[in-house]
């Protein structure tokens, strides 16, 4: 706006001859003198040399600082190990880690570790062992759904990747040898859009860890041989199990809910543990604490029962599940077939329940099946 | 371009332009707007959500289509673009429009490109060689300034590509990607000709001196011409706006194998849906500037094999844990501390302000502090780091002596240098100071 004599309309007369009017606003008029002028001019002119020499200066200092980066970049590299280390060390401090001894071999024994994800989230989070040794290279963890299998083995996998990264890990005492690998096949979602089927998924993953694992490194596998029928399944896990255990030599957990895979603890080098539930009143408790052995009970009833399927069904599954304990369904079923002649419908629906594995299905899976029976036995009412 | 003449001389410019641009959008300056024409301008008003208009592009010639942005907003369109996956080739003015009918000459200043647009997102870039079942990389991130290369097998080319941020993949035309890259990450490939790299070899000889892959410690060429090919690019795309780049290096050592499917199953960085919560990162990081984050990061998605490494990591941590106080005064100093490498990312891109220069002195002061508090720490890590400090009185000093402690933004307007800085602008503000005394 620059510079000039503001007068408020009252005192208008008084202006002298020499104002020279710039402005009029509402309840004044500004003016300015010749010598207003000049004075503005030279404040003007050296306002425009001086913000330029500050410019001139800036870009001075700015060309020495740009001479000095590189020293600067190396320097915030030092910061960077300074917070990490710091921060580790706090993490250790308030989670209550403790410093891992390291071994030469596969030998390792944890003292009850803990899941560091989890233990944000779970308040009474059951911390476990986990013991590795020439002897007991595999082992091989049953129990029921929800039993805290999968978080167990990632556990272990998280304890090996934090010892080898600060040397300290989560849990009462850690002593490891260290794992050149961790190669995992956990069954997820995250394959989606390689828009293969998840069961050659999963086949990929395999042959993933079976061609990169050496003797030091540590498997994870989860629930494999899912993907495909049971037989099938079980009998691809078992191989894979077998190869990772008796030609590699490399320390593996496996996640299952197959029984039959428990067969390899005979062997050496294998062991079986399970995740510990009780039996609850009518329902089940999960202890979420790795016992040795197989647990023999699937307690898949008692989970349906948990989460809400209706009372009717729960009951008629309890009836099916001790029909079939007791042998009864499949003789009963057996002599229906023979007794069946000649009638191909009544035969299928009769080899299709023979060869039905209620064990194996999930709760919705069984309700389907339940459906879908019902339907193919209406239709063939009358022949009964 | 048949029968150039007919043209307007201002979209014959641009076509000489956007020839070499082809494959970016190009905002063109019209005194107070960036306009864009042709397909440009289809595509920019479609993302942009902005009206599509035409002008006319000549004698006996059809209307153009044409749509523009004023230019004191141009950065929030140029970052919908860019996350978009275009390129964007900003073209300026170099003079002011004069009387005379001569047209302004105008330049393409700076191509944005999804992963070279270090002042708002920080996504980087990697390069790409293939030989036989080897793979040469090379990272470069503008807004850290980290510029590494480094190389995996075939099978180990998922993990590693899922470790770093980035946005773009640079390869030599003719080489194959593998189909799982392209399926399992969001990228923009740019395919680069063998003068290209050429090009960018005799730069990395001759602006960073590396004329072998000896002098990085390795035998292959391919190492180099990994950084070549990144060079050249962010070079030749950033122009006078490349930000500072560290000495390159090789990034390699005995780190245990986390594949792609472990990084993923186990969340180690990154959950199923791609974000942070829930993770190892998430549950673990303690961490107080985004420097040590991101060390964090990369540690964890490389933990040690060798025992010695690890010892040194683990008895430096120990030794924290005893001296409680030492780490209360490093928590101090860190908690002071901006993002360093994405200020001096700024500061040496010519996008900074003065008040980044105060942040930074301010900084350089914290790292005095903890070269203090470094002398008082004795394990072997914490000897190398004081070891590895570099000086930086001097910058201090320069900075203190020059600038006012909370300068304007703006540059030209005065009001940044103290007083007693320099006698003659000592002398004018006195008479300013004078004149308006009267
Ligand atoms: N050690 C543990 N302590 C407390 N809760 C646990 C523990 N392990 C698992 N859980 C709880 O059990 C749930 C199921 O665990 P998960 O490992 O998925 O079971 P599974 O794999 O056997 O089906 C978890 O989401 C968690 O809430
Ligand atoms: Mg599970």
């Amino acid at each position: 706006m620059g510079y000039f004599i503001e007068v408020t309309k009252p005192n208008l007369k008084l202006v002298p001859k020499y104002f020279k009017r710039r402005q009029t606003l509402s309840s004044s008029e500004r003016f300015t003198t010749d010598y207003l002028k000049s004075l503005e001019e030279e404040i003007t002119t050296l306002r425009e040399r001086s913000n330029h020499l500050e410019y001139e200066l800036f870009c001075n200092l700015r060309e020495r600082v740009l001479e000095g980066l590189e020293r600067v970049a190396k320097n915030s590299l030092v910061l960077a190990e300074l917070d990490f280390l710091l921060g580790m060390s706090k993490v250790v401090e308030e989670k209550n880690w403790c410093e891992v001894e390291f071994t030469e071999g596969i030998d390792t024994l944890i003292e009850e570790g803990r899941n560091p994800i989890m233990e944000e989230t779970i308040r009474d989070f059951v911390p476990n062992d986990t013991r590795f040794s020439e002897e007991e290279r595999v082992l091989i963890i049953t129990g029921p759904n929800m039993a805290g299998k999968s978080s167990y083995i990632r556990q272990v996998a998280l304890i090996f990747l934090l010892a080898q990264m600060c040397g300290f890990a989560p849990a009462r005492k850690v002593r490891l040898g260290v794992a050149d690998a961790l190669l995992t096949r956990i069954g997820s979602g995250d394959y989606l859009p390689l828009g293969i089927s998840t069961f050659l998924n999963e086949m990929l993953d395999v042959s993933n860890v079976i061609n990169n694992a050496t003797k030091k490194s540590l498997v994870i596998l989860d629930e494999i041989g899912r993907g495909t029928s049971t037989y099938d399944g079980i009998s691809i896990a078992k191989a894979v199990l077998e190869y990772l255990g008796e030609r590699v030599g490399c320390r593996v957990l496996c996640a299952t809910h197959f029984l039959e895979l428990t067969e390899l603890g005979k062997k050496r080098g294998f062991k079986n543990y399970h995740m510990g539930v009780e039996r609850d009143g009518g329902g089940v408790r999960f202890l979420y604490r790795l016992v040795e052995g197989v647990g023999r009970e699937s307690f898949g009833i008692e989970v349906a029962k948990m989460a809400g399927i209706p009372q009717e069904v729960v009951k008629k599954a309890e009836e099916h599940l001790r029909r079939l304990r007791e042998g009864n369904t499949i003789r009963v079923l057996e002599e229906a077939y023979q007794r069946s002649g000649e009638d191909e419908e009544i035969k299928e629906v009769l080899r299709e329940l023979l060869s039905l594995q209620i064990e194996r299905m999930t709760p919705l899976e069984a309700l389907i099946y339940l459906a879908k029976l019902k339907e193919k036995v209406l239709g063939l009412k009358t022949k009964l | 371009m048949e029968e150039r003449e007919t043209l307007t001389p201002m979209l014959a410019q641009y076509h000489s332009l956007k020839e070499k641009y082809k494959d970016c959008i190009l905002l063109f300056r019209l005194g107070d707007f960036y306009e864009m024409f042709y397909e440009d301008a289809k595509i920019g008003s479609k993302v942009l959500g902005i009206a599509l208009t035409s002008r006319p592009a000549g004698k006996g010639r059809e209307r153009i289509p044409m749509c523009g942005v004023p230019y004191h907003s141009v950065q929030s369109y140029l970052q919908r673009l860019v996350m978009k996956g275009y390129k964007v080739a900003l073209c300026e003015q170099l003079e002011e429009a004069s009387k005379g009918k001569k047209i302004v000459r105008r330049e393409v200043v700076r191509v944005i490109t999804p992963g070279t647009y270090f002042e708002r997102s920080s996504e980087g870039l990697l390069s790409l060689i293939r030989k036989g079942k080897r793979f040469f990389l090379a990272y470069v991130n503008l807004a850290t300034g980290d510029f590494w290369t480094f190389s995996c097998k075939e099978d180990e080319l998922l993990g590693e590509l899922s470790k770093y941020n980035f946005k773009e993949i640079l390869t030599l035309k003719g080489t194959e990607v593998p189909e799982e890259v392209s399926k399992l990450f969001e990228f923009y490939l740019t395919e680069l000709d063998w003068e290209f790299l050429r090009e960018g070899l005799e730069r990395i000889k001759g602006e960073k001196g590396i004329v072998s892959p000896r002098v990085l410690g390795v035998e292959e060429e391919e190492y180099l011409m990994a950084l070549a090919l990144a060079y050249n690019y962010v070079k030749k795309t950033q122009k006078d706006f490349l930000p500072f780049l560290r000495k390159p290096k090789v990034f390699r050592g005995k780190f245990m194998r986390i594949d792609y499917r472990a990084q993923r199953s186990l969340e180690l960085v990154k959950n199923q849906e791609g974000r942070e919560n829930y993770t190892l990162l998430w549950a673990i990081n303690r961490t107080l500037t985004p420097m040590g984050k991101r060390l964090l990061k990369i540690k964890i998605l490389n933990p040690l094999l060798d025992l010695r490494e690890i010892e040194k990591v683990k008895s430096s941590v120990k030794e924290l844990l005893r001296r409680r106080d030492l780490r209360l005064e490093l928590e101090r100093v860190l908690k002071e501390m901006p993002d360093l490498d994405r200020l001096i990312s700024r500061i040496s891109s010519n996008i900074s302000t003065p008040r980044d220069f105060i942040l930074l002195k301010n900084s350089l002061k914290g790292i005095k502090k903890v070269g203090k508090i470094l002398k008082n720490l004795s394990s072997e890590r914490f000897r190398e780091l004081l070891n590895s400090l570099e000086e930086v009185g001097d910058l201090i000093e320069v900075i203190e002596k020059v600038l006012v402690e909370e300068p304007p933004i703006h540059l030209k307007e005065g009001g940044l240098v103290k007083e007693g800085t320099h006698k003659e602008l000592d002398l004018m503000r006195e008479r300013i100071r004078e004149l308006e005394g009267r």
